[in-house]
């Protein structure tokens, strides 16, 4: 049939009933979304149909429904995953510091810090009253308190530690069954957009919300391949191709005192490296940050150890004198932060503490008898005068200036760690921002549409009841 | 631009959030009245505060070696004072003595005999637990008396030394020790060098007042004013350090107030200015309130119904 007629403006307002019907269905899935996270708003395109060409001229028919799109901007996305990363890795890094920084409780009245500066104080007590029994036993109990505390901190870290491992295994499952649904979303869309020519929206919106919360935990590097699948690679590793996902999975070593965690590929064994990421963070505070300051603790335990034993060695307890002399006269015993203890000597006996210095006696009969006086305070003076001494840091620090630095070290961490996080959250609200003004549901906007959609419709109608009368008008003739 | 429903959400609850975690910091600095209160709240102040902290245990505790040490002090001071006044006595009784008009020789002999006593069991004073004129040997009696040597008037000394020259050291600032005790060598028995046996001295006397020896009485006049010299030098010795010892409890004093201010600005809430910024924040978050529930609430739903 050529030309114009009746039928072909029936089929017109058909085509049009039909266009604002999708569109209102659009319109409604957009506004039943509009709190669907990870929604990307979506349009009908519409498209004047191909034009009936008559004698008479070049007539338009009507409307043609090409398809529903949704509205996404892939750079923003891209931009927007880039700073994920490093938000994920700098928010693990803060909490980690942060309990750190709570595991040893500084500036605190009964932290680690003020112990130790008591430890040194009682013995210029002992100093100023070497025979006193009092003394002694005050002496004896700050240090095990003080002992105590460095085993709460050793205690604490390990369990911190313990900890990061947890949410390490737990981050690497999520990935895992992130990644599997990357490959059963690929596999979908794949089914769908093979079957139909419009896109799978919702199943990409899906895969995109999917690879946004992989960001988070590790760095990627997604691919979309001309079928509509997205590879994804971290690294050299492929972590997702097509329909296959790689499971990694941790395991735990252990290197010199400490437990430390890797990332392998379940199916090679192969070592995975995350440059970036939450699971980043968690490894690099597990295998690097915990053990760095277990290790600082450790020092400052073994500097008290050898410090004080150094100069306890050469003095003499509170024995009477002609007494025989513990050959090894420590005051502690152990190396480290984890089993610094009281000598056996001092746990038995206060008196077991030198305060005198030792004074040797060659007898006739070849003995050497050593002895010291009970009111001598000279060891226990050197000993007080550790505190302020420069035994540390080939010489630079004191045990407390020590102890101040690991503290201004952890405190200085947290900081740029927390400083970095607020910025991150500006700049990741500054690109979801933009990607909202892209893809975003604005309700004002759908009303409109809802408006538009139901005037195109109304206006459809009264075209059909017009063709209608028309009919009517010629069947009457 | 393109304003989602979404992005208005995500403005309003954000500066909500922002504004609450402002209020939340400066309702912990009010109500802790600490500006930081961890490390990473400031970690450079938080570490000059911990050094000064350090400086201010530190010089707590040199406080207490300097109470200690003037508590020390004082008791060799009253003892040497009371020495003191008993060589005073000595000197009358002596003189009295050297007197060829004097006659009861015999009473002033007794009370030497006496005085002697007296004058051991100061040396022998036990002051906390401790002998103060023994040196380091503090638990033991530092001077005894050789009774045969008065019963038989024997020509050996009349009082043992057991003690040792021993120092009892108290610090009293990072540089200075200073010794708090002077040992009975020095102050009672000064014979080797160029004064006497304190001791000897009156036992000598007494034997030379029951033989009515005047001349050996007036001879010894010398020894007893030397005595006398060797005390009080003893005394001033233990004065002068006193007063170095006071000085340095000034001087902390002064230093730990300067070290508390210090301390304040650096690490406490400046309360006038946290309940300014608290008002203002509290303002802040009232107008972000307001703000948000009007850029909210209104959407072109509520003039459709007109339509």
């Amino acid at each position: 049939m050529s030309g114009f007629g009746i039928r072909t403006a029936f089929d017109i307002a058909r085509k049009s009933l039909r266009a604002q019907l999708a569109g209102l269905n659009v319109t409604g899935n957009n506004i039943a979304n509009v709190n669907t996270k990870g929604f990307s708003r979506q349009e009908v395109t519409l498209v004047s149909d191909f034009p009936i060409i008559t004698p008479d001229g070049i007539f338009g028919s009507g409307v043609k429904l090409e398809g529903v799109r949704r509205i996404r901007d892939k750079l923003v996305d891209r931009q927007l995953r880039n700073e994920m990363h490093t938000k994920g890795k700098n928010e693990a890094l803060e909490r980690v510091l942060n309990q750190i920084e709570t595991t040893f409780n500084e500036p605190s009245e009964t932290g680690l810090r003020v112990l130790l500066s008591q430890f040194f104080d009682n013995f210029h007590a002992l100093a100023n009253d070497p025979e006193n029994a009092t003394t002694r036993f005050n002496l004896r109990e700050s240090s095990k308190v003080l002992i105590e505390s460095f085993y709460r901190i050793d205690k604490q870290s390990r369990v911190l530690s313990d900890d990061i491992d947890f949410e390490l295994r737990r981050s690497v499952e999520t990935l895992n069954s992130l990644t599997a649904q990357i490959a059963e979303l690929n596999s979908q869309i794949v089914a769908v957009e093979g079957a139909s020519k419009g896109g799978a929206n919702d199943l990409r919106d899906q895969r995109d919300r999917v690879l946004d919360d992989i960001s988070e935990l590790i760095d990627i590097f997604p691919l979309e391949k001309p079928n509509g699948t997205v590879d994804v690679a971290a690294q050299a590793q492929t972590l997702v191709t097509s329909n296959f996902s790689f499971e990694l999975e941790v395991v735990t070593k252990s290197e010199n005192d400490n437990l430390i965690s890797e990332i392998i590929v379940s199916e090679t064994g192969n070592i995975f490296e995350a440059n970036n990421g939450k699971i980043f963070a968690l490894v690099q505070a597990r295998n690097e940050i915990i053990p760095h300051f277990r290790d600082l603790l450790n020092e400052l335990a073994n500097g008290l150890i050898t410090k004080v034993n150094d100069i306890h060695r050469t003095g003499v307890g509170l024995q009477g004198t002609a007494l025989e002399i513990p050959k090894n006269n420590d005051f502690f015993t152990g190396d480290s932060a984890a089993n610094i203890d009281l000598s056996q000597a001092i746990k038995d006996d206060v008196n077991a503490i030198a305060a005198a210095s030792r004074v040797d006696t060659l007898l006739e009969n070849g003995q050497i008898v050593t002895s010291g006086s009970p009111g001598d305070n000279k060891i226990a003076l050197e000993i007080a005068n550790l505190k302020l001494m420069r035994v540390l840091s080939n010489g630079t620090e004191s045990l407390i200036d020590f102890f101040d630095s690991i503290i201004g070290e952890v405190g200085i961490a947290a900081k740029e760690a927390h400083d970095n996080v607020l910025n991150e959250e500006r700049i990741i609200t500054q690109f979801q921002n933009i990607r909202d003004s892209t893809s975003g549901v604005s309700l004002d906007e759908e009303f409109v549409n809802l408006i538009k959609y139901q005037r195109g419709f109304q206006a459809g109608a009264r075209l059909i009841t017009t063709i209608d009368d028309m009919f009517e008008t010629l069947i009457n003739m | 631009m393109r304003i989602t429903d979404s992005f208005r959400f995500r403005v309003v609850t954000e500066n909500l959030n922002r504004s609450r975690e402002r209020m939340t910091d400066l309702q912990e600095q009010l109500a802790t009245g600490k500006r930081i209160n961890r490390p990473s709240d400031n970690p450079e102040a938080i570490s000059n505060a911990m050094k000064l902290r350090s400086i201010l245990e530190t010089n707590f505790q040199f406080q207490e070696n300097i109470q200690d040490g003037i508590t020390q002090l004082t008791a060799q001071e009253e003892a040497l004072n009371q020495i003191y006044e008993i060589l005073a006595q000595v000197k009358e009784i002596t003189l009295e003595g050297a007197s060829d008009s004097v006659t009861v020789k015999s009473s002033l002999a007794q009370q030497l005999e006496l005085i002697l006593d007296n004058i051991l069991e100061i040396a022998n004073t036990k002051f906390n637990g401790k002998y103060i004129f023994g040196g380091t040997e503090t638990l033991n009696k530092p001077f005894t008396l050789n009774e045969n040597v008065i019963k038989f008037n024997l020509d050996e000394p009349v009082v043992d030394y057991r003690g040792n020259l021993g120092k009892w050291n108290r610090q009293i600032n990072e540089n200075t020790t200073i010794e708090v005790n002077l040992n009975g060598k020095e102050v009672f028995d000064q014979a080797a060098g160029d004064g006497v046996n304190i001791f000897q001295l009156i036992f000598d006397l007494k034997r030379l007042m029951e033989l009515e020896d005047t001349k050996g009485i007036n001879a010894k006049i010398e020894d007893v004013d030397k005595g006398i010299e060797q005390v009080l030098k003893s005394f001033l010795k233990i004065g002068t350090r006193k007063q170095l010892v006071l000085f340095n409890e000034d001087r902390f004093m002064t230093q730990n107030i300067q070290i508390r201010a210090t301390m304040s600005n650096l690490e406490d809430t400046d309360f006038a200015e946290a309940f300014i910024a608290f008002k203002a924040e509290e303002n802040a978050l009232n107008s972000a309130l307001s703000a948000g529930a009007r850029v909210i609430s209104p959407s072109l739903l509520d003039f459709l119904g007109a339509v």
